[in-house]
C-alpha cells in the first residue's frame, strides 16, 4: 500500500470514520468518569462507602448465640448431641421477626411475643421463624444417598420405619415419636 | 424446584437459565460467520464469495443481538454498565466489555468498507428517507477513485486479518469462562475453549449454508453449487475436529474415571439422555456427519447436494444448541456434592422463558432481512448494475449508463468501463446496486 495515500483527499472517508470513533471512544471515557464513584477501588474492585453501608444494614440471618440468650435450656439439651453443630436457623428459620418482637419485649414487658407458627414443608412461604415436626426437615440430612460418609447417620426412611415398628408410617410427625430435635439420642 | 438425592442447601436451583445457553450459541455463530467471511478477505477462497457478504452481515447482524439474552438475565440490566466501565483485570467476565466492544467495532468498520461503494452509489440514486440513510452512512464523503478503494481493501485485509484471532478471543473466552469453573467437573477443563471455538465455526458454516439457500430459495436463483459444496466441505472438516474434540473430552473423563465420573455418567445417560444422546451425538453430529460426506462428492447432483446440505446444516444448528444447552444447563444439573442432581424447569413465558428466547434467536435474522433489503448482499453478474460514479457530475448521471438500478451485461459493462477508463479517477469500480430485493 502508498502510505503517502493516508493524507491525501483518496482517504477522507476514513480520517472521518476515524474522527467519529475517536470522538465517540472521548465521549465513552468522559461518561465512566462521571459514572465511577469516587471512592471506587480504593480498597478493591469495589466503592469503598459500600463496606460502610453494608456494615449498617440490619442482620437478618441470626447467630446462634442470639437464639441462646434467651433459650438457655436448649444450649444445654444439644450439649452433648451431634445436632449441637447444626445452627438454630437450619430448622427454624432466621427468626428476625421473633428477635425484633423479644428485643421490644425486653423493653416493654407487656408486649407478648408472638408464637412460632408450624412449618408448612415450604420455605418459600414461611420464611421467618417457625417450629417444625416435618420429617422432611430431618431427611433434608438424614436420608441415605450413595457417597454418603460412614460416620454420617443416614436412613433409607421406609427400612427405618419398618425396624422401629413405627405405626403412623405415613406421619409428618414420624420422626419426633422417638426423637428429639435438640438432643435427638442418636 | 424438584432436586433429587444429596444436594447442597446452597445449591438446589439452576442460576443460569436458557438465556445463557442462547448467548453463547448467539456469539458461536457470529465467529463462524466471520471466519468464513476471512476465508474470502484473507485467504482468497473465490468460491466462497456468493456468500462473503452475506457472512460478514450475517456476523454483525447477530453480534448486535449477542447482549440480548445476558441483559434479559441480569435482573437489573442497567448494571450491565458497570462491566464495561469498572473492569477488573481479574476477571474473565468484566473481560466481556472489552472484547465485545472491539469486536463489535471492528465488524461495523469492515461492514461499512466493503459496502462504501454500494453506500455512495445508493446515496447518489434513493431518494427519501432512505436516501438520508444512505447518505448518513456514507459519512459526508460520497467519493470514490480507484486509489480510496485500494486503501479500503487493503484495509478490509488487515481487519480480516485482525478479526480473525478477535472472533477466537470473543467465543473462546466464553469457553473459557465454563472451563475455568474449577468446582464443575463437566464444565472444568482446558480443552473448554476449544471446543467452544470448534463448534462456534461449525455452527457459523452451517447457519450461512442454510441462510444461502434460504436467500437463492426467495430470490429464485439457484445456488452456486461450487459454493455450497465448498461450505459443505469446510463444514463437515470442522464438524468432524469439533465432534472429536467434545468426545475426545468425554472419552478422558471416563477413561480417568475421576471421583467425579458416577455423576457425570449418570448425568449424560439419564438427567441429558435426549438433549445429549439422541439429539447432540446421534441427530446433531452422526447424522450430518453420513449427509454431508454424500453432499461433498463432487458429481453430485446440484439438488441433491443443496438438500442434504440444507438438511445437513439445519441439523448442525441443532446439535451445537443442543451442545450449549447441555454444558451450560447440564453442568448446573448436576450438583456440587456429585451426589445428586437437580431439575431445570423451563417456563414459557416470563423473562428468560422459552418465548423471550425464541424472540432473541428470530430477531438476528429479522435484522439480516432488513439489512439485505438496505444493502446488497449479492455478487453476481445478473444482478450487477452500474452504481453512478462517484465522481461523475449530476448530468452525467442522469444518463442511461448511470440509471438507478439497472441490470447490464457483461458485454455493456466492459464498454462502459473502458469508456470511463479515459478518466483515471472516474473508473467505474463495479459498484455493485442489487436490483432486487429479498
Amino acid at each position: 500500500m502508498n502510505w503517502k495515500l493516508i493524507f491525501s483527499r483518496n482517504t477522507r472517508h476514513l480520517r472521518i470514520l476515524v474522527f467519529l470513533i475517536v470522538t465517540g471512544s472521548g465521549g465513552a471515557f468522559f461518561v465512566r468518569s462521571q459514572m465511577v464513584p469516587a471512592d471506587y477501588g480504593q480498597t478493591g474492585p469495589y466503592r469503598h462507602a459500600a463496606l460502610v453501608e453494608i456494615a449498617a444494614q440490619p442482620s437478618v440471618l441470626q447467630s446462634d448465640s442470639t437464639c441462646l440468650k434467651c433459650h438457655t435450656n436448649v444450649e444445654e439439651e444439644r450439649s452433648e448431641s451431634p445436632h449441637a453443630a447444626v445452627r438454630c436457623l437450619h430448622c427454624h428459620g432466621n427468626g428476625k421477626e421473633h428477635i425484633a418482637d423479644a428485643e421490644k419485649a425486653a423493653e416493654f414487658p407487656e408486649h407478648m411475643i408472638s408464637p412460632a407458627g408450624e412449618w408448612d414443608g415450604d420455605f418459600r412461604t414461611h420464611t421467618d421463624l417457625f417450629i417444625t415436626h416435618d420429617r422432611a426437615t430431618c431427611l433434608s440430612c438424614h436420608t441415605s444417598v450413595v457417597g454418603m460418609p460412614d460416620a454420617f447417620l443416614s436412613i433409607n426412611v421406609a427400612e427405618h420405619l419398618d425396624e422401629q415398628g413405627a405405626e403412623e408410617i405415613n406421619s409428618k410427625n414420624v420422626c419426633f415419636e422417638c426423637h428429639e430435635g435438640h438432643s435427638p439420642g442418636l | 424446584m424438584d432436586a433429587s438425592s444429596f444436594v447442597f442447601p446452597n445449591d438446589p436451583h439452576v442460576p443460569w437459565s436458557i438465556m445463557i445457553v442462547l448467548y453463547p450459541y448467539i456469539t458461536g455463530l457470529v465467529a463462524g460467520a466471520f471466519v468464513v467471511s476471512a476465508l474470502y478477505h484473507v485467504f482468497h477462497q473465490e468460491v466462497l464469495k456468493p456468500v462473503a457478504r452475506l457472512a460478514l452481515v450475517t456476523a454483525l447482524c447477530f453480534c448486535a443481538f449477542a447482549t440480548l439474552p445476558l441483559l434479559l438475565h441480569l435482573h437489573h440490566p442497567e448494571r450491565a454498565f458497570n462491566i464495561m466501565i469498572t473492569p477488573s483485570a481479574t476477571s474473565a467476565m468484566s473481560g466481556f466489555g472489552i472484547i465485545y466492544n472491539a469486536y463489535m467495532l471492528l465488524l461495523i468498520v469492515e461492514v461499512w468498507l466493503v459496502f462504501r461503494p454500494d453506500i455512495v452509489a445508493l446515496a447518489k440514486t434513493t431518494d427519501g428517507r432512505l436516501g438520508m440513510v444512505y447518505r448518513l452512512l456514507s459519512l459526508g464523503d460520497r467519493e470514490i477513485t480507484k486509489e480510496s478503494r485500494a486503501v479500503d481493501e487493503w484495509l478490509i485485509r488487515a481487519l480480516a486479518i485482525a478479526g480473525i484471532p478477535a472472533a477466537c478471543v470473543l467465543h473462546g473466552y466464553v469457553g473459557f469462562l465454563f472451563g475455568a469453573v474449577k468446582a464443575n467437573p463437566w464444565w472444568s477443563t482446558a480443552l473448554m475453549p476449544v471446543i467452544f471455538l470448534a463448534s462456534a465455526v461449525v455452527s457459523g458454516i452451517a447457519a450461512l449454508i442454510a441462510l444461502y439457500l434460504f436467500f437463492c430459495w426467495r430470490r429464485k436463483v439457484s445456488p452456486d453449487a461450487d459454493c455450497v459444496r465448498a461450505m459443505s466441505r469446510y463444514l463437515w472438516v470442522s464438524l468432524t475436529v469439533a465432534v472429536s474434540l467434545e468426545m475426545l473430552e468425554l472419552i478422558h473423563m471416563a477413561y480417568e474415571s475421576g471421583a467425579e465420573w458416577h455423576a457425570i455418567s449418570t448425568l449424560l445417560t439419564e438427567r441429558l439422555a435426549i438433549s445429549y444422546g439422541v439429539v447432540q451425538v446421534l441427530i446433531g453430529s452422526v447424522c450430518p456427519f453420513l449427509l454431508l460426506l454424500l453432499a461433498v462428492r463432487p458429481r453430485l447432483n446440484p439438488r441433491w447436494l443443496t438438500a442434504l446440505s440444507g438438511i445437513a446444516s439445519v441439523l448442525i444448528l441443532v446439535q451445537v444448541f443442543a451442545m450449549r444447552w447441555n454444558v451450560v444447563v447440564g453442568g448446573q444439573m448436576l450438583s456440587k456434592s456429585f451426589r445428586g442432581f437437580v431439575e431445570y424447569p423451563l417456563h414459557i413465558g416470563g423473562r428468560e422463558g422459552l418465548i423471550a428466547a425464541a424472540v432473541i434467536l428470530v430477531l438476528p435474522f429479522v435484522a439480516l432481512i432488513f439489512a439485505s433489503r438496505l444493502l446488497p448482499l449479492w455478487e453476481s453478474d445478473e444482478t450487477h448494475a452500474l452504481g453512478s460514479n462517484p465522481l461523475q457530475t449530476a448530468d452525467t448521471r442522469n444518463s442511461p449508463t448511470t440509471d438507478t438500478l439497472i441490470s447490464v451485461t457483461n458485454q455493456q459493462r466492459t464498454m462502459l468501463n473502458e469508456e470511463n477508463s479515459a478518466d483515471p479517477d472516474s473508473v467505474d469500480y463495479g459498484a455493485v446496486v442489487r436490483n432486487e430485493h429479498v
